[in-house]
């Protein structure tokens, strides 16, 4: 599958940008991620055999480039304060306070799962870990959310 | 409201900056042109052509052009053209650092600095900036610092600092002629990288349900459900020193296996100071890596010696770690030298 670099960033910047944020729950931390992220594409400039290898791929390099950030010793003592997302509607604000009370694994398969739309065995396969444990994962937070939330979904 | 809306609603409005954005189609754009219209034989004949030219075809050129714009040539031919030196430096602690040359090409400015040990073996091919240089412009700009080369002959490292203006209403606006201001403070040297380094860990070395106490976490990475904000969380008690870690600086502090999951827990004394850092994975036969989660965690005990305890937790059961080889990846910082190198330049 021949690549166009520049249609690949345009395409794919809003999907790694807000998995990234996702993560880590900050600006700051999503913008260095998003730019790694693509550099490294730039770099390598990988064959991919179809879209859904390319989506896996830059999904897999963000969740990476996440856990190498956290890694980092500067990063650990220099982490930003969580942000809430900007919005006008209620619900948003109360979801937004929600989810930055989860952890930021938490959060990725959270966003995985209803952004991206990815099966749990798709998620393990990109996150590298069982499916029983994105299960309990996914449940563990939806939990989480309802107890916060106060039931304020009719439906997960 | 249906939780999968909501949730879609509130990231539709999250998008990467837009200044971010254009500087990666910026690359992008060069990359593809790359790949467009250059096949790679074009690309080596070209360069093959230049260096020809360049080195060969004008000797009496090539015999005036200092050692270190040869050796800045090596690291980049087509930068190498565009070089306007400079000359100025700064020394402190027998070190000298040289703003070596200054480029501005549209709204990027690419320099070249160069540090040497006036008086030792303090510069090496490992020197790094890390966190502790400043640039000072009066424009708004992307600025980043990496490490271009090493010329082992002079002993000098060479660092290239790119600026890419942001200005965007001011189209006319120029950097050229703008003063600039590069300083650092510190830097670190003598570093030693350990890639993917096979670590002998048997299963008879790992103790089930070994002592743990709470601790108040510096960081996590990876999900923990149980862990309530003021209640702390487990570690196991740091009580070994089982040396088969094979970098000096990073201590293997404990190991155990608590609730089916094998928790490896490694220290690293003031990292503040040396940057030292490192990770571990599991690895099986088809080269498939595992790792769950880590405890970050600080003994504080003596401020003077700080030292930074990671655990790392891996879901594996124990009858399935034969599969699996432990590898771990360390970065050890040999010294860091203190002092105050600043130079004001033009770029023109």
């Amino acid at each position: 599958m021949k690549d166009n670099p520049e249609e690949t960033v345009r395409n794919y910047s809003e999907m790694v940008y807000r998995l990234a944020y996702a993560r880590t729950g900050n600006r700051q931390d999503a913008d260095e991620i998003y730019q790694e992220v693509f550099l490294r594409y730039l770099r390598k400039m990988p064959a991919f055999q179809n879209p859904s290898h390319k989506k896996a791929w830059f999904l897999k390099v963000t969740a990476n480039c996440a856990n190498s950030l956290w890694r980092s010793p500067w990063k650990r003592y220099t982490e930003p304060l969580p942000e809430e997302l900007a919005s006008e509607v209620s619900e948003n604000i109360d979801l937004s306070h929600a989810l930055q009370k989860l952890s930021p694994c938490y959060r990725e398969v959270i966003h995985l799962f209803y952004y991206e739309e990815l099966s749990t065995k798709e998620i393990g396969q990109i996150l590298c870990r069982k499916i029983s444990t994105v299960r309990t994962q996914l449940t563990r937070a939806r939990a989480m959310l309802k107890e916060i939330l106060k039931e304020e979904f009719d439906e997960f | 409201m249906n939780f999968r809306d909501t949730y879609r609603q509130l990231y539709d409005h999250i998008s990467p900056d837009e200044a971010l954005t254009k500087q990666l189609l910026d690359r992008a754009a060069i990359q593809n042109r790359k790949i467009l219209s250059m096949p790679w034989q074009v690309i080596t004949a070209a360069v093959f052509l230049f260096c020809t030219a360049f080195f060969i075809s004008i000797p009496a050129l090539a015999a005036h052009i200092e050692p270190v714009y040869q050796f800045l040539y090596t690291l980049s031919p087509e930068a190498a053209q565009y070089l306007m030196p400079v000359h100025l430096t700064s020394e402190d602690q027998g070190i000298r650092m040289e703003v070596v040359s200054a480029s501005v090409e549209k709204d990027t400015a690419r320099i070249y600095i160069s540090m040497e040990d006036l008086n030792g073996d303090r510069i090496d091919q490992t020197t790094d900036l890390y966190d502790s240089y400043s640039v000072h412009r009066p424009f708004p700009a992307a600025e980043t610092c990496e490490r271009a080369g090493y010329d082992a002959d002079a002993k000098k490292v060479y660092f290239l600092i790119t600026l890419k203006e942001w200005s965007e209403t001011d189209a006319e606006h120029s950097i050229q002629g703008e003063k600039i201001t590069f300083s650092v403070k510190e830097f670190l040297s003598g570093k030693s990288i350990y890639e993917d380094i096979p670590i002998a860990l048997e299963p008879d070395m790992i103790p089930e349900n070994p002592a743990v106490k709470k601790v108040d976490p510096s960081g996590l990475g990876g999900s923990f459900e149980d862990l309530e904000d003021d209640q702390g969380t487990d570690v196991l008690v740091p009580n070994t020193s089982i040396d088969i870690l094979p970098a000096n600086g990073i201590t293997l502090t404990a190991l155990g296996y608590r609730d089916g999951m094998l928790h490896i827990q490694t220290s690293l004394e003031n990292t503040l100071e040396n940057d030292n850092h490192g990770y571990l994975w599991l690895e099986n036969a088809d080269g498939k890596k595992t790792s769950f989660r880590s405890i970050h965690f600080q003994d504080e005990t003596d401020s003077s010696h700080p030292v930074t305890f990671v655990e790392e937790i891996f879901d594996i059961n124990i009858e399935e770690l034969s599969d699996y080889t432990l590898h771990g990846y360390f970065v050890i910082s040999g010294q860091k030298t203190e002092g105050n190198w600043k130079v004001t330049f033009p770029l023109e």
